[in-house]
């Protein structure tokens, strides 16, 4: 593939991350912060800023590291590890970053910056990009549609749940309940496009 | 479904819902007339079926059930093929009460349009009920008044719809006159067949809707009868209409000229498929569309790109139900963005006066 090809295939990819193939709405990948941190539409735009930040950058990581360390040395079956391990040391690294030079930044971000190592969102496009064989520059436009993807996702819900403070949810499904509903409903509007993009 | 409404405490009537059911009677009118008496059942099952759900949940909370429902079964079911299994559609009008609507408190509060959630959610589950079954028009002067159902054999319900035929290329809508050229929209089309269609006669029959599709919405003038109503009397927005409209016109304009295929001019995307039942009576519910005029506006334009993609490019024919569902999904946060932008705006001119 050419450059000029490659760039194509990765605005392609990043299209379908967003869309297609969004990762929280049709993978379900990244529900507890989903669910959780959804309350307020500001805290879900800092949390989902950082998570597009975060997934693009450890993307770009993990694809050097699996593609020039681990498949050189015949060590594949370590991405797991590796790929955790470099996602903490990263997210460790971008906190001490931010807190040095932008203290205003860390303080709007500085919680949910931890809370993203675990995010499972994060380990999961990682997973992916080695499943579906990308190239690193096409993983540039996935680690970042995906993460655009579950920043729309958030946006959407922390709106939603904005409106909800109106609405007489029977007390059983109080909070989490109610979320993982319209979640689904979500899910449902965003398979209509399945298909676009192949 | 009379004695019902005649007891008190047990439905409460709102008077813009009236206007809206008024505005469907012609659709209700043209399904009978294309399809037969099954679509008056279709829709009394799903009045009866959602009035029943609703009122379960309602006797819990000591409230009247809301005349909203019977708007919402009646779209519903209009917006069913003519074929569908009864326990199709019960299921789905089910689901759209419960989850769409119940879960949320009831009437005003949900977030999603229920006529269409469980559309969709019936739409996903038995997609060869819904998008691979439809019964042929009746082609008779008088109608289908005298039938209960158009499907005559078991054969003649695995047709596909016009604009499903033209996604997969098979109707071509062309200008010139030929030999080849037909005059009538064909129900069926062989496997490798591609039938080429007078683009007039194309339009003629969205618009007089002697054609295979959904119960309701297969004619685009008795749509506009009602739909006309209905922004007479400013009972839906006229803002989220007009945008929805132009915005798909325009959209299909660009595409068209452009010259990206399967593309054949502004017109018969827009009087097909029901786009025009659902930018009127869809996505103007009152309740699951934004409040605010500038998000009305977002959210028309957040659908017609919707339509314009889901409709061409996946794999799924029912574009506009779901781009209506993801422009509710985007609503509330469109609502948030315009009301701080405002907020924002209006602290800022304080401090310039001050």
């Amino acid at each position: 593939m050419s450059l000029n090809q490659e760039m194509w295939a990765a605005l392609v990819v990043c299209f379908s991350a967003v869309f297609t193939q969004n990762i929280l709405l049709t993978t379900f990948l990244g529900m507890c912060p989903f669910t959780s941190v959804s309350r307020e539409v500001k805290t879900s735009m800092g949390l989902g800023a950082a998570v597009v930040f975060v997934m693009t950058c450890t993307t770009i990581l993990n694809w050097m590291a699996y593609h020039w360390i681990l498949v050189p040395l015949g060590l594949e079956f370590y991405r797991f590890i590796l790929f955790i391990i470099i996602i903490a040391a990263f997210v460790q690294f971008v906190e001490m970053l931010i807190d040095r030079y932008s203290p205003k930044l860390y303080q709007n971000l500085g919680i949910f910056l931890p809370l993203i190592t675990v995010n499972c969102a994060i380990l999961g496009a990682s997973l992916f990009m080695v499943i579906r064989d990308y190239t690193l520059i096409v993983t540039v436009g996935w680690g970042f549609g995906a993460g655009l993807g579950w920043f729309l996702a958030i946006l959407a819900m922390a709106g939603i749940r904005q409106k909800l403070n109106a609405a007489r949810i029977p007390a059983g499904l109080q909070g989490p309940g109610i979320t993982l509903i319209i979640a689904g409903l979500m899910a449902l509007a965003f398979i209509g496009f399945t298909g676009v993009l192949g | 479904m009379a004695q019902k409404t005649a007891k008190k405490g047990i439905l409460r009537r709102q008077k813009p819902m009236d206007r809206v059911l008024v505005a469907l009677v012609p659709c209700l009118i043209g399904s009978i007339y294309f399809f037969g008496w099954r679509c008056a059942a279709m829709v009394l099952v799903a009045c009866i079926t959602g009035f029943l759900t609703e009122w379960v949940f309602c006797r819990k909370r000591n409230e009247p059930v809301t005349e909203a429902v019977f708007v919402t079964s009646v779209l519903y079911a209009l917006v069913m093929p003519p074929t569908v299994p009864w326990h199709v559609l019960i299921i789905g009008i089910v689901f759209a009460i419960i989850f769409s609507k119940e879960v949320f408190g009831g009437f005003g509060r949900n977030i999603f349009n229920p006529a269409l959630a469980g559309r969709c959610f019936v739409y996903i589950c038995f997609p060869v009920a819904l998008t691979a079954m439809w019964s042929p028009p009746a082609q008779e002067s008088t109608g289908a008044l005298l039938q209960w159902s158009t499907v005559t054999s078991p054969d003649a319900i695995t047709g596909a719809s016009p604009m499903g035929q033209m996604k997969a290329g098979k109707l071509i809508p062309v200008t010139e006159i030929g030999p080849d050229v037909r005059e009538k929209v064909p129900f069926k089309i062989g496997q490798d067949e591609t039938v080429k269609i007078d683009r007039v006669a194309f339009l003629k029959s969205l618009l007089f809707g002697r054609i295979s599709g959904t119960a309701g919405v297969t004619s685009a003038l008795l749509i506009l009868i009602g739909g006309v109503y209905l922004f007479w009397t400013k009972t839906a927005s006229r803002t989220t209409i007009i945008t929805v409209i132009l915005a798909y016109a325009v959209f299909n304009w660009i595409l068209t000229l452009a010259g990206v295929p399967r593309f054949y001019g502004v017109l018969g995307p827009v009087l097909g498929g029901g786009f025009l039942f659902g930018a009127f009576f869809m996505a103007t519910d009152p309740v699951s569309s934004p409040k605010t005029e500038p998000g009305r506006i977002i959210y028309g334009i957040i659908i017609a790109l919707g339509t314009v993609t889901i409709r061409n490019f996946s794999i799924f024919n029912g574009g506009l139900m779901f781009s209506i569902l993801l422009g509710n999904m985007f609503g509330p946060i469109i609502d948030y963005g315009v009301n701080s932008y405002k907020n924002a705006k209006k602290t800022k001119a304080k401090e310039g006066d001050e």
